[in-house]
Formats: structure tokens, C-alpha cells, sequence
């Protein structure tokens, strides 16, 4: 059975559909959940909170989204392992809610930036990336991607190996001018200490077909799935 | 040298979007004694203007120029020497 | 009996005052008088265009709806799927207010595509200022308008697709910001601005009603001049976040069967939408403005009447189903107000404290149609003296390179869109024209806006000639044909003779070519009075076209093969870059053969059918140099070498921009199929060079500094650089 991938609906959310369809095409059962429910599914196995301007980004990006009811739901999830995966709008939900540490600020260049960039997967054991190869191409489409965390933190989350992604060239290693955003270390995402959530910028659910371009977010679905169903055979044991 | 506060903040019959949604907000949060929300900007200027009036006329003078649009945007401006 | 002055206070003319109390049978009151001014402005009325729109072509066979609705509807061939798509103007609230100017024409035109059922899935911007070099005023706007255009159309979470960017410093006091916007409906689910079935009730849906923009739709319709900064009640301010909700809630509303009817409050507001919708069903209005949302305090009947506050809906529908209506707007968090009833009589009867506002029959409403004067002109021709053109058009394009804006890199602009929300563009900003796939469908469909104003403004017959020409040949680079064309009309002051006559050429022009290549046109829309103090800008008509891929969608590959140039070799420069740019000329007179177009049209797509070409990319600004170079940007370390002498001997064949000229990347296995193909077509084809292994820029031995060159073309967006190789 395909595992069931709730993805979470904001006033606002834009790339919920994007979510709905790069999560048919890679193996899972999608469902959308409207950001006043209080609880999730016993059946869901995975939240996606995705891209878009929750809330208009008004006050701060993802900071009245963080307070929905919803989301209350989401942290209890992620207390008891529940895997959840903010995209772009949701990465910025999450650090906003506190699930994941620092903020997301504007971009150095102060506009907003829509292209490709590539990425290197600075801890492949996980759920998200054990089945992640080599460098990934993904696009952006932010204004707000600048990601700043104190030098102590980033040192802890260096330590605990929660940095998931960086920016750098084409070939995996750093490039001049491939981070697009300024942001600390050339971080594109992390995963928060128990590596049961991630946020990123880049959008993996835009990179799951050879027709538009990159395939290279099959490699964090693929990731996700085959985690959920050793986990799902483990539970059967 | 002087301080210069400067608020921006949308003329009252613009319409201010943001305002609507964080009073919205707010009021589901349980504030029930929140009547309304405008939002602004807020700006400190430091300046060696030679007099507080001076000042005062610099500050007033970046408003109209740059930091609000007044198109859509009143500002107000407060000075006082900077200690 | 008011004055003259009062009259014309209201923008209305003293005879066209008296046709209301004639129609009347008495003086209008001040909201009478305020709602006949609006909708007899010429932005609402197309009073002074009406007569000649109606001699373009507007049916065929892929037609669901031509002109006179929201949006034109273009059947894709899928047997269930269709395209909505229109482009409007925004272009005097873009000058006042840049920022808040551009975003609310991006708004209002997702407006006019969502009403009619569909989901918008693409924009498409078509943007004229003056030169931001050396120019702080030109430089803000272009940067405030992109930054409005980027601000809505992200948030909304519709790509922007494509389009174009031109400087021009005719523009610098009349900037042109003309926005375009597809969506896709299924057939049998088209919405329409109706206002059937007396008892229906009117419902209001949306953002609550302000002092916004009143009277801008007479504000479109007057020219601007030094006291336009003073323009303040006009200024709206967009929501694209209410606009999301009001987008997800019709489309939740248009799954059921309870809507008539709904149109958009765009320009005049309630007063557009509800005489507009009543007038097309042959029924009338009553409604009551004490139930109208409103956002300030004692606003007057005249004020609610006229107000153009954004990201609002006026519905009609079943009764009975308000409730069920109102769940749904409910759930959006949107405001919800059943303001009146549609009523039999062809009647407006409007109710405000009580009291009758407003009560007339709507067939007085019936805007008044001029033929005005024109008075022809010959073509503009500028000629130089030939020795002018001796130079080295290689030194030549190094130095327009450096200097012209015209000529940098786009994605400047188009990387601060994000133009792949929604995961269906295929091919994006920057091409020819931009392809989004359908899920769920094998169409596709490509998109592209087109204006070449300085060739109108030599000779506005052969301009637009040039310009549908150019768009045709474009489409076809992407392996698509037409199905529709929608038109913007940006023009000076329909009162002056002149400007009249160029309109009517235009119109003569489009309406000529339109017919050869059996393209329809589906809607539009005409902005008129762009002037400053006397000058007009010169004559703009931008044209975007829907076309459908033919086949399988073709992406470009640039790899390394031989380089064609298809179509004759041509030397005319009219209104090129090049002459611009050295000599501050238009340029001398031209023509443009359709025929040749048209065997170029075919060609092109024939060689995407057979699989001849990895590429194929119209020749346009900056000439086929600059085309080449175009090429070389997109590739990683390639470079390109050209052996062909008459093709790059000449200033005028290397900056030539006339349509007609395409460059194809032919694969080497097809080589001999290609050229006997093109034989057949009766189209000549040379090849002119190569796409080389190493990064180079050679032309007849000659090696261009490539690294120089691209150093300009990304002058305006370094940081981009890396990130624009396919």
C-alpha cells in the first residue's frame, strides 16, 4: 500500500498541488489538510508542509501560519517521530514554529530569486536522503531563503550532523556565486536533531520529471518511501 | 548630533491588507479587546544636523524623498538630541 | 442644468450631457451622473474604437468566446480542456504608483480569467519605459513595476511565463505596463458575466468596499500630465493574498451548479459589473448599498457606486442556494453579502439609506459610438546617407552591446518571477514562446507577447504586419500555430486626428493579417490617451497569441551542429536597435511579405515534425548577431563559428530585425532531408556556420572577445550568470 502523505493547507499555500502531484508521481498516497484541524490521521505517515505566502507572508513569512490550529497537530507528530518535510513557505512555518532552529531572512541580493541551483547532501543517513547520490540539481523560487542561525547553534548542528543541504556548483563542491541567498554556511536545509524533519528551500517536488528539467527530487521521495516502508515492515515484526 | 523617530505608516483610507490579516489573527489568538490593526514602518535616523528644527526639516525632508511613498503613505517624525 | 464645467468635471462632453437628459427625460442625479460617466469613459466605453474592433475577424472554429465577455475561450482539441487568456493595460496607475500600479493590473486581469471558470496557469508581461541608464526616474519605475509584477503574481502562485521588456525613452513619462493572463477551463464548466432569472439573487464577494480609485477608469481614459503625482484618489492598493482566497473559492463555487453568473469589479466597480451583466441578459438590477461591506465610514451611494477596491466579485445566483453560496466564501475567510435581485425590467434601481440612489433603464446606459476624424500621414522615413553605414558592423556590436539596454540579458527581469509554480512550463521566460503542459491532456500550449512600436510608428500598417508576423514564426519555434490572438492597444489621444488614423491602420493591419493566417482575435482591450502634456508615445499594439504544440512538445538543444539561417537575407533596418542606438532613427520604410512568412511558418514546423532540428530561434532585436549570441549564453562552454561572407558583410544583414528570419539548428544526420525540404517549401536556407566544442565567438576568422560580450549581455544581473546554463 502506498503510504498516505498528508500535505498541509494554508490560506495562502500555492505549492500545495505541486506537492499533491510530485508525491503521486513518486510512490505516495497524497491527501490535503486545511489548516483548522486539530489532528492528523492515525494513517499518515508523512507531512509536507509546502511552498507559497501562507497568510499573504504577512508580519513575518510563516509566522501566522505557525499558530494555526494544525500545527499544533504537526508538533505533537514530529514529537513522536512523525517525518515532515517543509518546502520553500513551509521551511519558513517550521523554524517559525520552532521545529526546526534559526530564521529565514531576505535575500542578500533583496529580490526575489526564481531559478535552478544545485545542492550537496552534507548527511545522507537519513530518511530524506539515504538514497540521495550525488549533487542535486533543484530550483528556487524565494524572496526570503537567507537562513541565520547564531555561530554557537550552527556549531551544534554541525555536531549533530542536521545540516542537510548547501549550495555549490554544478560538480557538488563550492562554486563562486552558487549560494543564491547569502545564506550562513551555504545552507539550503536542515533537519532539526532527531533528523525526522527537514526544511529547505528548493523545491523537490518541482524536480520529478525529465520534462521540466530535474529528476532530482525522486531522490529525496525515494528516500522518504523506502524509510516508511522499512519501518512499516519493522512494525509488522 | 540628534535622533530622529520616524513612523510610516498607510494613509487611513488605504486599504492595508497585512493589518487585516494579523488583526484577524490577533482576535483568534483571543485578544477580544483588539478593535483594529494598521501596520507601519519604523525608522531611527542619526544626524549631525546643526539644530533640532534643522534636524527636524532633514528628517521630514528624507521621508518625502525616500522612506515613505506619498502616494499611499503619512509619516511622522519626533527629534531630540542623542545622548 | 449643470454648467459645462461641472460637466466636464465628470470627463464627460457637453453634447454627450445632453444625450443623457434626452435618454432620461430629465436631469441625472449626481450617482446617475457619476455612473454614466464611468461607463461612458472611453477606458469602460471603447467609444472611439468600437466601430473599427468590429471589422477584426472573431470566429473559427476553436472559438468558445470571442469579444464582449471577461476573457476570449479557445477550444485545445483535447476534447475536454480549453484556454481562457486576455491581456489588459495598466499603464497610467503604473506611472503614479509603480509598485502598487503594476500589481493591480496583474490582479485584475487573474480577475477577468478566474471569472470565467478557469484556473490561470500562466502570465505573460509586456513592459515599455524609457532608457533606466542615466535616467533615476526611468531606473525606479522599471524596478518598482517588476518588483509589483513579481510581488502578485508569486503570491498568487501563477507562473510568469514570458514576455517582453523595451526601453525606449518615448516612454520615459508614459511607461506601458500590459499584462496577460491564460487559464485553463474544462469545456463544459465556462462561467460567464450573466445576470439571468428574475428573484436570482446579486451577491457581493471579496474585500470590503473603500475609497479606492475612484473614477480611475476615467483616470485610464486621461492623458497625464506634471500634476499626475497629485492623482491620489486613483491609487489602489492589491491583496493578492485576498485575491488567492477569492481564486480558491470561485473555483470551489464553479464545481456546483449554483452560480448564473459573475463578473469581476475591475474598473468602475459595482457599477461596471452589474449594468454589464444585467445589460448581456436583458434584465435588470435592483440592489441595496446599506448591504454592501464596506471598509470606511459614511461612504456615500456615489462612493460605493464608483469605488475600485481590488479582489472583489459580483455573482448572480439560483436562489435558494445563497446559503450553500455562502459556506463557501465563509470558509475563505471572505466577506459574503447578498446585495440585491435581479429583476425583470431592463432596469438599474439602486437603494441607499432608504432611499432611491439611482433608477434608469439600462438601455440609456448604451455608450455612444464615434467615428472620429483621421488624417492620414505618410510614412515616416528617415534616411542616412549611406556612407553611414560603412563602419564594422563587428566594432559595431561590441560598442551596442555595452551601451543598450535593449540588449541585456532578460532574465534580469524574468528570474524575479517564479515562472514554474504549478509544474507545468516546459518551456519558460526567454524563448521564443513559452510551452506549459496540460496534465492529464496531450495539448500543450505556447504563449507569446509581441510589439514592435517603432515600426508602427514608421508605418502602422506594416508594423503590425511585422509584429503578427513576428509572433507567428515565434510560435512556431516552439513548434506551435495559433489558435487566437488577444490585443492591447496602447495609443495617444483618440482626438487627435493622427493618432486616430495610426489606430485605424493598425486596426487595417491586424485585421488584414489575422485573415491570412486564420488566427481569430478573442478580446482586448484599448488604452488610449497615453500622453504627456502634447506628445503621444508612439503607437503600440502588443499582441499576445495562444497557440496549441503541434506533436510532441520540443525543447531546444544546443548542441554542437550545423547552424541554417532560414528566410532571405534582408538589409532594410527599420526600426532595429542598431539604428536607434547610432543614428537615433527609426528608420526608412519597409514591407513585409506574409507569403514568405507564412513557407517560413511551415518550414519551421515541418522540421520539428520530421525531428530535423535540435533548435530553432527567430531572428529580432539586436539583429542575428545578437540572436547567435543568445545561443552561446545558453550553452555550457560551446562557442559558435560562422564561414559565411554576405551574411555578416554588411551593417545592414548583421542588424536587420524585420520577421522573416529564422536561425535552425539542423541536426547532421538530417542535413540533406532538411535542405531538399526547404527546397520544396520554396524557401531559401544557407548554412552559415556551426556550434563549436569551445567556448568562442568566431565570424569569418574574425574572433570576437566572447567574454567581453557576455560580460555586457549580464551587465544588469552578474549574480545570474552562473545560474543560466541549461
Amino acid at each position: 500500500m502506498k503510504p498516505r502523505a498528508a500535505i498541509l493547507l494554508f490560506p495562502g499555500s500555492n505549492c500545495e498541488r505541486d506537492a499533491f502531484y510530485g508525491l503521486e508521481q513518486t510512490g505516495f498516497d497524497p491527501c490535503f489538510l486545511w489548516h483548522k484541524e486539530s489532528r492528523l490521521d492515525p494513517e499518515i505517515r508523512l507531512v509536507i508542509v509546502p511552498g507559497g505566502f501562507s497568510f499573504g507572508d504577512y508580519l513575518r513569512c510563516g509566522s501566522i501560519a505557525s499558530h494555526s490550529p494544525v500545527m499544533s497537530a504537526v508538533r505533537k507528530f514530529a514529537d513522536n517521530g512523525g517525518l515532515v518535510l517543509g518546502i520553500c513557505n513551509g521551511f519558513q512555518i517550521l523554524t517559525e514554529s520552532g521545529l526546526l532552529p534559526g530564521a529565514l531572512l531576505i535575500n542578500r541580493t533583496l529580490n526575489f530569486r526564481c531559478h535552478d541551483v544545485f545542492l550537496r547532501c552534507d548527511n545522507t543517513s537519513t530518511p530524506f536522503t539515504s538514497a540521495i547520490g550525488g549533487p542535486l540539481k533543484m530550483p528556487i523560487a524565494h524572496y526570503e531563503g537567507n537562513y541565520q542561525v547564531s555561530g554557537e547553534e550552527l556549531a551544534d548542528m554541525e555536531r549533530n550532523s542536521q545540516i542537510a543541504f548547501r549550495y555549490c556548483g554544478p560538480d557538488g563542491v563550492y562554486a563562486e556565486g552558487c549560494n543564491p541567498n547569502g545564506s550562513t554556511a551555504d545552507i539550503a536545509g536542515i533537519f532539526n536533531k532527531q533528523k525526522n524533519v527537514l526544511g529547505m528551500m528548493p523545491h523537490p517536488e518541482r524536480a520529478v520529471e525529465n520534462l521540466l528539467g530535474s529528476t532530482a527530487g525522486r531522490e529525496i521521495f525515494a528516500s522518504l518511501l523506502s524509510s516508511l516502508e522499512q519501518s512499516a515492515a519493522g512494525g509488522m515484526n | 548630533m540628534y535622533l530622529a523617530e520616524v513612523f510610516v505608516y498607510l494613509r487611513p483610507s488605504i486599504q492595508d491588507p497585512q493589518g487585516v490579516v494579523i488583526e484577524n489573527t490577533l482576535k483568534k489568538l483571543g485578544f477580544s479587546s483588539l478593535d483594529r490593526v494598521r501596520t507601519g514602518k519604523y525608522f531611527q535616523l542619526s544626524l549631525s544636523s546643526a539644530s533640532e528644527d534643522e534636524a527636524r526639516r532633514d528628517a521630514e525632508k528624507m521621508c518625502r524623498d525616500l522612506l515613505s511613498n506619498t502616494v499611499i503613505e503619512d509619516f511622522r517624525v519626533s527629534v531630540r538630541p542623542a545622548s | 442644468m449643470r454648467t459645462c464645467q461641472e460637466v466636464e468635471l465628470m470627463n464627460l462632453k457637453m453634447d454627450e450631457y445632453n444625450e443623457i437628459v434626452r435618454r432620461l427625460g430629465r436631469e441625472p442625479n449626481d450617482v446617475e451622473l457619476g455612473v454614466f460617466s464611468v461607463m461612458w469613459s472611453e477606458h469602460c466605453s471603447y467609444k472611439s474604437s468600437k466601430a473599427l474592433l468590429k471589422t477584426l475577424p472573431v470566429t473559427g472554429p476553436a472559438v468558445l468566446q470571442g469579444p464582449g465577455e471577461n476573457a476570449g475561450i479557445v477550444d485545445l482539441g483535447d476534447g475536454q480542456n480549453a484556454l481562457a487568456f486576455k491581456i489588459e493595460s495598466h499603464n497610467h496607475p503604473s506611472y503614479v504608483e509603480p509598485y502598487q500600479g503594476a500589481a493591480t493590473g496583474v490582479g485584475g486581469i487573474l480577475r477577468d480569467v478566474f471569472t470565467m471558470g478557469a484556473r490561470p496557469v500562466a502570465i505573460l508581461d509586456s513592459l515599455h519605459f524609457g532608457s533606466p541608464d542615466h535616467n533615476q526616474k526611468n531606473a525606479y519605475l522599471f524596478e518598482r513595476v517588476v518588483a509589483g509584477i513579481s510581488w502578485y503574481g508569486n503570491c498568487m502562485g501563477v507562473p510568469t511565463v514570458g514576455g517582453e521588456t523595451k526601453f525606449d525613452d518615448i516612454y520615459s513619462r508614459n511607461p506601458l505596463v500590459n499584462a496577460f493572463t491564460a487559464g485553463l477551463v474544462k469545456k463544459d464548466r465556462i462561467r460567464r458575466g450573466l445576470a439571468s432569472g428574475a428573484g436570482n439573487p446579486v451577491i457581493y464577494v471579496g474585500s470590503k468596499t473603500g475609497r479606492d480609485g475612484i473614477h480611475g477608469a476615467t483616470f485610464a481614459s486621461d492623458r497625464l500630465d506634471e500634476n499626475s503625482d497629485n492623482d491620489r484618489p486613483a491609487v489602489q492598493v492589491g491583496d493578492p493574498f485576498s485575491e488567492k482566497l477569492l481564486l480558491e473559492a470561485c473555483l470551489e463555487l464553479f464545481e456546483t451548479d449554483y452560480v448564473i453568473g459573475i463578473q469581476d469589479m475591475g474598473a468602475a466597480g459595482l457599477t461596471s459589473s452589474s449594468t454589464e451583466m444585467a445589460s448581456r441578459s436583458g434584465t435588470g438590477i435592483r440592489m441595496n448599498l446599506d448591504l454592501v461591506p464596506q471598509r470606511e465610514e459614511n461612504m456615500s451611494a456615489y462612493e460605493i457606486m464608483l469605488s475600485e477596491s481590488q479582489e472583489r466579485m459580483l455573482l448572480v445566483a439560483r436562489k435558494g442556494t445563497e446559503d450553500a453560496v455562502r459556506v463557501i466564501f465563509e470558509k475563505w475567510d471572505l466577506n459574503f453579502a447578498v446585495i440585491g435581485e435581479v429583476i425583470a425590467d431592463e432596469e438599474l434601481i439602486v437603494m441607499h439609506h432608504g432611499q432611491v440612489a439611482a433608477r434608469f433603464p439600462l438601455t440609456a446606459l448604451e455608450p455612444p459610438v464615434y467615428q472620429r476624424p483621421v488624417t492620414p500621414r505618410p510614412a515616416r522615413i528617415f534616411s542616412l546617407p549611406p556612407e553611414s553605414l560603412k563602419s564594422d558592423p563587428l566594432v559595431q556590436f561590441s560598442e551596442m552591446i555595452a551601451l543598450s539596454p535593449c540588449l541585456r540579458y532578460a532574465g534580469q527581469v524574468f528570474h524575479k518571477y517564479d515562472f514554474q509554480v504549478g509544474t507545468d512550463t516546459v518551456i519558460g521566460p526567454g524563448a521564443d514562446a513559452a510551452v506549459l503542459r496540460i496534465k492529464g491532456s496531450s495539448s500543450a500550449v505556447a504563449l507569446n507577447l509581441e510589439s514592435q512600436a517603432r515600426l508602427c510608428y514608421i508605418n502602422p500598417f506594416e508594423g503590425i504586419r511585422a509584429v503578427i508576423a513576428e509572433a507567428v514564426i515565434n510560435q512556431a519555434c516552439v513548434n506551435a500555430y495559433p489558435l487566437g490572438l488577444t490585443n492591447c492597444l496602447n495609443f495617444g489621444s483618440p482626438e487627435k486626428p493622427e493618432v486616430m488614423w495610426e489606430f485605424s491602420e493598425v486596426i487595417r493591419g491586424m485585421r488584414e493579417s489575422c485573415l491570412f493566417f486564420d488566427i481569430p482575435v478573442t478580446g482586448g482591450n484599448v488604452s488610449f490617451y497615453n500622453d504627456f502634456g502634447d506628445s503621444s508615445i508612439h503607437p503600440t499594439p502588443v499582441i499576445g497569441l495562444a497557440g496549441l504544440v503541434q506533436g510532441s512538445i520540443r525543447q531546444a538543444e544546443i548542441v554542437p551542429a550545423s547552424i541554417f539561417l532560414a528566410g532571405e537575407l534582408c538589409e532594410n533596418l527599420a526600426g532595429s536597435v542598431y539604428l536607434r542606438h547610432f543614428h537615433q532613427t527609426p528608420g526608412g520604410d519597409f514591407s513585409i511579405d506574409l507569403e514568405a512568412v507564412k513557407r517560413l511558418q511551415a518550414l519551421v514546423l515541418d522540421c520539428h515534425k520530421n525531428g530535423f532540428i535540435h533548435a530553432a530561434h527567430d531572428i529580432s532585436d539586436g539583429g542575428i548577431i545578437y540572436s547567435l549570441l543568445e545561443w552561446i549564453a545558453l550553452c555550457n562552454g560551446l562557442g559558435i563559428e560562422i564561414n559565411d561572407q554576405q551574411a555578416f558583410s554588411s551593417t545592414g544583414v548583421v542588424f536587420s530585425e524585420l520577421p522573416g528570419r529564422v536561425l535552425l539548428l539542423v541536426k547532421n544526420e538530417a542535413t540533406a532531408r532538411f535542405i531538399s525540404s526547404a527546397k520544396d517549401q520554396g524557401l531559401p536556407v544557407r548554412r552559415i556556420g556551426s556550434i563549436v566544442k569551445n567556448p568562442v565567438f568566431k565570424i569569418n576568422g574574425i574572433d570576437l572577445d566572447l567574454e567581453n560580450l557576455l560580460g555586457h549581455y549580464f551587465k544588469a544581473s552578474p549574480e545570474l550568470r552562473c545560474f543560466t546554463v541549461k
